[in-house]
């Protein structure tokens, strides 16, 4: 079989420049699309967090010209966890999406003109199934079959999903337009991982680490949340790829490259600071020390660069609080809802603090918010003061200074959360253990969630692929076995993976004080982790072997795994008839044992011939526990009113009905 | 021979590029069709909506589960569950769609939960109502055993009658 990944002769060079920027090749098309028409299928036009309404109501208030939000469109009040007082002002979150969703709230409002938004979607849908598999077609050389058979497929699903087409709920725009931003976003997860391991190993080895993010980790049930966490990991990885992409001064673009690395960080900046923040560090750290060149030329235009792309959310700081150096609370901090972390009091609040669906959004504090700097690490009201004194000093100076002030500040509370997570390593290590191994029953949970206490699952039972990271263990025995502990000898650690390392580290401490809260499901707040941990899975030997040269057995063994074994599940769980609780609790034991196979498999690190077929079976079936969890919750767990965004799986979701 | 390979493949180059144009254009052709543009075509249709409380039944034989139980949630997920089994009942002479309400409470615990379905002509016959498995925090549960009470109600219009009420021992186990 040829594969041909390249673009197309005919394409022209402008078109391909920008194809390739985005993409990479075709394969990295293909890797979006089908992204887009898997989460397509597990969408739900609904809010599944209340943290969402906050952001909805932005993006209706921005609709309406203002950045502060007086109408409560969606949602039981202005007040949802995430809106931020200022100046007597109520402020939403996340900016960046929200201006990003703006003109997709436009587009919606121009296609209801015409045609009904239920079959735009429908259509949509059916197009991108009808563009992969074209695409394929081009790529693996069969374009006529895929042309034919694809041509028949969508014809099929259209009418379908036409014939079971119930009427969309008319006021729910901005949610849809946020939707599809964070499904785009989320689709470019498993680009980036595939042209991040693309860059270091063989095409098998990518495309099976881009397989293994959409499929082993929850990120199809996260992709139409309107949440930043898949975000976050679009941007990490694609910082991760930039890194890779830019260490050879030689290559093209490699400038270009690194400066765009910055970009993506300032840019997500205007989404989540904090967040940012965390990447930031981590790039910094490890590419300052690690570029091909630090002269003053590339110096300039990634410092050039990365000011630029914080020009949005300092133009957003301007129009919400006059001043572009004071940045509102509402975008540097994540103010009681745990949602982060880059706040001065983290230490003094109460460690269960957190969680979405908490009503206090606390409007007698937070009224006062440029007097409440005590609980604003970031502000940076003293420096703002300083420039309005100061006129004889270039407001360009001041502007540097404070954003150094500023970043200071930041970086002060920052080390302090990251001892605040090095402190909980010591005197919470159960509840650190709730979080990334088992979940179970946890007290402090339960007491928030409202009608399932338990349906909160914890890393590994939400990514049990993640258990073959122990094949670490074995390799890097090996090789210490190799260099017979000699000193002179170390092995040198590649840029990429010691920024993944750095960035890992730091979130997990950033984030691990507080949990495990409530309202998470996949402990969504270490999201980004789940990309980052499945690109060391494949970059380990052991397994990214077996990946390549067994990739038949995971391909069957997922298959099977997910289309036999998801319907002996429901018969399992129609059997057992579980709560909802008991119903999670029940996947995450499956997970755990599935990882427990592939953890077992890992630590032999053996991959020669019957070994290798195992290692592939125990992931692919890790893998479909994975999947096969998205899927009860996408048609059981967490209908939202049977919302399916397509009739055809709201359908089949109203078929099943086990808790 | 070149000449005609070559024609060959520009016909089914054609073809091909009619095909997905043709399915492009249809789908985007029944989009514009769906919509407020060409009125008289509706694809999406609302699900019914049945009228509430709207009619009557005759019921009878009302049969309650004589016992009812909390249990621990399996799989580790420590919440405690209530467990009530289904309640019987014989429905018959159903005019417009009348409300059946399943309930039960256990005073002590301030607990209260109940389930309404609704009822149709189709439903004739021997009815089952049930209430899920409902999870309650493990600290409500103190006591081993304690007194809860069943009931039916038949809501018709605008009336609400209750059919049977049962007290039952509620067994905490696990």
């Amino acid at each position: 079989m040829s594969v041909r990944p390249a673009w197309d002769d005919s394409t022209s060079p402008l078109r391909r420049k920008a194809l390739s920027l985005l993409w990479g090749d075709r394969i990295g098309l293909l890797i979006f699309l089908l992204s887009l028409c898997l989460f397509g299928l597990t969408w739900r036009t609904a809010f599944l967090i209340n943290d969402s309404y906050t952001i909805a109501n932005g993006v209706y208030a921005l609709e309406h010209g203002s950045l502060d939000m007086t109408t409560a469109a969606y949602g039981p009040g202005l007040e949802t966890p995430g809106a931020e007082w200022y100046d007597g002002k109520l402020f939403s979150r996340n900016y960046g999406v929200i201006f990003a969703a703006l003109p997709l709230v436009y587009l919606l409002r121009a296609l209801e003109l015409v045609a009904d938004l239920r079959i735009v979607v429908v259509a949509a849908w059916c197009l991108l199934v009808l563009a992969a598999t074209l695409l394929a077609g081009r790529i693996f050389d069969r374009r006529r079959t895929a042309t034919y058979a694809g041509s028949v497929a969508v014809l099929g699903l259209f009418a379908l999903n036409v014939a079971l087409a119930t009427p969309l709920d008319p006021v729910q725009h901005h949610l849809i337009a946020l939707q599809v931003v964070h499904m785009v976003g989320a689709a470019f997860v498993g680009v980036f991982a595939y042209r991040l391991v693309r860059e270091l190993h063989d095409r098998r080895r990518a495309v099976m680490a881009a397989v293994l993010v959409t499929f082993g980790t929850p990120l199809p049930f996260w992709a139409a949340v309107p949440k930043r966490h898949v975000l976050t990991a679009a941007v990490v990885l694609a910082v991760a790829f930039a890194i890779a992409r830019s260490r050879d001064g030689e290559r093209a673009y490699a400038t270009e490259s690194r400066a765009l690395a910055y970009v993506l960080v300032g840019l997500l900046a205007w989404i989540h600071a904090p967040e940012a923040l965390v990447v930031l560090v981590a790039l910094a750290v490890v590419d300052v020390p690690s570029a091909p060149s630090n002269d003053a030329r590339s110096l300039a235009v990634v410092g050039g660069a990365f000011l630029v792309s914080l020009v949005p959310m300092l133009a957003t700081n301007f129009a919400l609080t006059g001043d572009p150096l004071t940045v509102p609370r509402a975008l540097r901090n994540a103010p009681p809802d745990a949602d982060l972390a880059i706040d001065g009091r983290s230490g003094s609040n109460p460690p269960a603090d957190g969680g979405d669906t908490q009503p206090d959004a606390a409007p007698e504090n937070a009224a006062f918010g440029s007097e409440s700097s005590e609980e604003t690490g970031t502000t940076t009201e003293g420096t703002g003061g300083d420039g309005r004194d100061g006129w004889s000093t270039p407001a360009i100076l001041l502007l540097g200074f404070a954003l150094v002030e500023s970043m200071f500040e930041a970086l002060a509370t920052f080390g302090e959360l990251l001892t605040h997570g090095l402190s909980k390593l010591s005197t919470g290590p159960d509840q650190v253990y709730h979080s990334f191994v088992r979940s179970g029953y946890v007290d402090r949970v339960a007491r928030r969630a409202q009608d399932a206490p338990s349906a909160n699952l914890s890393f590994l039972e939400s990514a049990p692929v993640v258990a073959g990271l122990v094949a670490v263990i074995p390799a890097a025995w090996t090789k210490v076995k190799a260099y017979g502990g000699s000193s002179r000898l170390r092995p040198r650690i590649s840029p990429v993976d010691a920024f993944v390392v750095v960035f890992a580290v730091c979130y997990s401490l950033v984030y691990v004080a507080r949990l495990p809260v409530h309202a998470q499901v996949t402990v969504r707040y270490l999201f980004p982790l789940y990309p980052i941990a499945v690109y060391g899975l494949v970059r380990a030997p052991a397994v990214g072997a077996v990946l390549t040269r067994n990739w038949r057995t995971f391909v069957w063994t997922f298959s099977a795994g997910v289309l036999v074994g998801s319907q002996l599940l429901l018969v399992s769980l129609v059997l057992l008839a579980p709560g909802r609780g008991e119903a999670f609790q029940f996947h995450a034991l499956l997970a755990l044992g599935t990882a427990g196979l592939v953890g077992v498999w890992a630590l032999t690190g053996r991959t020669a011939g019957k070994w290798g077929q195992f290692g592939a079976f125990t992931l692919a079936l890790a893998t479909a526990a994975a999947t096969t969890f998205v899927l009860f919750v996408t048609l059981e767990y967490f209908v939202l009113g049977d919302s399916h965004a397509l009739p055809m799986v709201r359908v089949l979701a109203e078929l099943i009905d086990l808790v | 021979m070149d000449l005609s390979a070559g024609l060959l493949s520009v016909v089914t180059m054609n073809t091909e590029r009619a095909v997905v144009y043709g399915v492009i254009g249809l789908v985007l052709a029944t989009t514009l069709v769906s919509g407020p543009l060409v009125g008289t075509v509706k694809f999406t249709t609302a699900p019914e909506r049945t009228s509430l409380n709207g009619g009557d039944a005759t019921v009878g034989a009302v049969t309650l589960p004589s016992s009812t139980e909390i249990t621990s949630g399996r799989f580790g997920s420590g919440e405690y569950y209530v467990h009530v089994p289904d309640a019987t009942l014989t429905v018959a002479n159903v005019t417009g769609t009348p409300l059946l309400a399943y309930q039960f409470s256990i005073p002590a615990m301030g607990y209260s939960r109940s389930t309404t379905h609704f009822v149709t002509s189709a439903d004739a016959g021997t009815y089952g109502l049930s209430l899920e498995r409902d999870a309650i925090e493990p600290s409500r549960v103190e006591k081993q055993s304690y007194d809860g009470t069943l009931s039916v109600f038949l809501r018709s219009n605008e009336s609400e009658r209750r059919l049977a009420e049962r007290n039952v021992t509620v067994e905490v186990t696990g």
